[in-house]
């Protein structure tokens, strides 16, 4: 059986409907990108997968168990989650890693709460910035400490939203290798939303592509075709091989 | 020792400077009043009530209003923390968002209409609430609505906190409005006792009175410092939050509860102070930064510390005329918010 299983989901804002018919396996361990024009409900997946948001039809099994009759506080045990955005406030780093604890914690913090934090401070390489408010930190900094947070909760499944978008091209590397070393050592399912979509072909196992809130095609890198990515962003593409990477360039027209 | 220990460490000296802050203002404010009494005196008097006039004037007078400074500037500080956090705003707090006035034209209406107080002709205690349990009622009811209208609109037109704010003044004027009407309709000693709540002050609550405080103002005290690790995640942002398992909109929704209760309460029985709200949290925020595991006890205490400082100040500083106390603090409390305001432009 899978560990996450979404079984023809469907969810809308009101009467504009997003998601239609979803239906997705996720295996134990693999990064899975999902790809697709802005506004396709990549995120609005995510945040349904999270219980963040509730949807109206479908389901979605998590080790068998239906998400909906789980208490927050169980899936937040399972499942960890970094937006596209972070709040930028002036906690302090180790503040904000600490509260990935938060699915844990009765009435205050145990002395293994704080040693899982201070481990997984050490992990994302933030000892140094460990006490500087968030509001100090850089792009790349701050996405280090959100990941980590999300770490700190010691998630089965963890779901990022553009985890590079903001970030410059070495930062970008950087947390791409992270997530791939995070995903390796710890077991740990990723399922990643991505607008780099070269980025993420190095780095994901398997992909979703999207297309009007409906999966267009789902599979390994033998779905990352020309044609296929021709239709879902409706641009002309060639796949080229640099360095034996392989890299997909937009034409013009 | 971990960097961390360490961090903690400096926190809760933090704490217990304020509460020995605390513990010596209160002190000198039984010290001071318009009778000079030494410090061997009120000592004396505070551990041996007898019928003397020093004793009287500490137990009757003095004593319970420092502890209601107590309560009041604690009660304050905690809701204005909480309403800040959970309406993402820094400006928050029970008289910026006119949950005070709403408070005090409750009280107001329940006097007026419902006959809830009355007033007697001695100088100490120019009015007598007769039913304060009404009053209270009242005025929770009254803040109450100034909250639902605001909430609404937070939630059905899913307005800019900054907006937020907006809403809550005008609400403030809706309800000072209704205060004045009042005052039209009411009579000479009615009016008198309604003027009393537009200037807050801490000289006419009886031992009773501060009894009803403290018995509703600690158990919701137990509840907001419960939630605050539910506050915590809720400053990270709302999908954060809820990805960390918590009932967002639960958790907004009680906090903006408690925080009206314990506002509505302080304000039936001292009247409107301002400002206790913002100074409280703002003022600690540099030395124990926004963990509210710190941020809630420590707001508290030096809520309390504010209030007593304005009260002792409201006492001599045109002696032997007492100010509002009120006044004090909105003398402290203007500046810092316009601060804020320009801090948050930027």
């Amino acid at each position: 059986m899978s560990l996450l299983q979404v079984e023809s989901l469907g969810f809308s804002y009101g009467a504009k409907e997003v998601l239609k018919g979803i239906n997705l396996e996720v295996e134990e361990g693999e990064i899975l990108s999902i790809l697709g024009e802005n506004g396709v409900g990549k995120t609005t997946l995510l945040k349904c997968i999270n219980s963040i948001l509730k949807p109206q039809k479908g389901r979605i099994l998590l080790d068998g168990s239906d998400l909906s009759k789980l208490r927050g506080k169980e899936i937040a045990r399972r499942i960890a989650y970094v937006p596209q955005f972070s709040e930028r406030n002036s906690i302090r780093v180790f503040e904000a890693v600490l509260l990935g604890r938060k699915p844990y914690i009765n009435w205050d913090v145990s002395s293994k709460d704080i040693e899982i934090t201070e481990k997984v401070i050490k992990t994302m390489g933030l000892q140094e910035v460990g006490f500087r408010s968030l509001s100090q930190l850089s792009g790349g900094e701050l996405q280090k400490v959100m990941l980590a947070r999300a770490l700190a909760q010691e998630p089965q499944i963890l779901l990022l939203d553009e985890p590079t978008s903001n970030l410059d091209l070495r930062n970008q590397m950087e947390v791409m290798k992270l997530i791939a070393e995070i995903s390796k050592a710890r077991k740990i399912t990723i399922l990643v939303v991505m607008h780099d979509i070269n980025l993420s072909v190095r780095f994901s196992h398997r992909f979703v592509l999207m297309k009007k809130g409906k999966i267009f095609a789902r599979g390994g890198h033998e779905i990352i075709t020309e044609e296929n990515i021709q239709e879902v962003y409706g641009i002309k593409v060639i796949i080229s091989y640099v360095a034996e990477i392989p890299v997909i360039i937009p034409l013009n027209g | 020792m971990s960097k961390y220990k360490l961090f903690v460490r400096k926190k809760l000296l933090t704490l217990f400077a304020e509460a020995f802050f605390l513990f010596v203002f209160l002190l000198v404010a039984l010290n001071v009043g318009s009778v000079h009494l030494d410090f061997f005196q009120v000592f004396n008097s505070i551990f041996h009530r007898t019928g003397e006039l020093a004793s009287s004037i500490i137990w009757e007078i003095r004593l319970v209003r420092v502890l209601s400074a107590v309560i009041v500037g604690l009660s304050l500080a905690i809701a204005g923390t909480v309403m800040q956090c959970v309406l993402n705003n820094p400006l928050a707090s029970p008289f910026t968002m006119g949950i005070s006035h709403g408070a005090a034209f409750g009280a107001a209406f329940s006097i007026v209409v419902l006959k809830a107080g009355e007033i007697q002709n001695s100088a100490s205690r120019a009015l007598m609430i007769s039913s304060p349990y009404k009053i209270t009622a009242f005025a929770f009811i009254g803040s109450l609505l100034g909250v639902i209208v605001v909430i609404m609109l937070a939630r059905l037109k899913g307005i800019s906190p900054q907006s937020l704010i907006l809403a809550g003044v005008a609400m403030g004027f809706l309800f000072m409005a209704g205060t004045t009407l009042l005052q039209f309709l009411a009579s000479d000693t009615e009016l008198a006792a309604i003027v009393f709540w537009t200037f807050g002050d801490l000289g006419r609550v009886s031992w009773k009175e501060l009894g009803i405080m403290t018995g509703v103002t600690i158990p919701a005290l137990i509840y907001i410092f419960a939630n605050r690790w539910n506050y915590n995640a809720l400053q990270s942002g709302e999908d954060v939050a809820k990805s960390l398992g918590v009932n967002t909109w639960k958790v907004r929704l009680t906090g903006m509860f408690f925080a009206s209760l314990i506002t509505s309460v302080s304000v039936a029985f001292v009247g409107i102070i301002g400002f206790i709200g913002l100074l409280g949290p703002h003022m600690v925020r540099g030395f124990v930064g926004e963990d509210h595991r710190f941020l809630i006890p420590s707001s508290a205490l030096w809520g309390a510390i504010l209030l007593i400082f304005s009260d002792a100040l409201s006492r001599i500083v045109i002696s032997p005329v007492i100010l509002p106390v009120g006044i004090i603090t909105a003398f402290m409390g203007t500046p810092l918010f316009l601060y804020i305001l320009v801090k948050g432009e930027k």
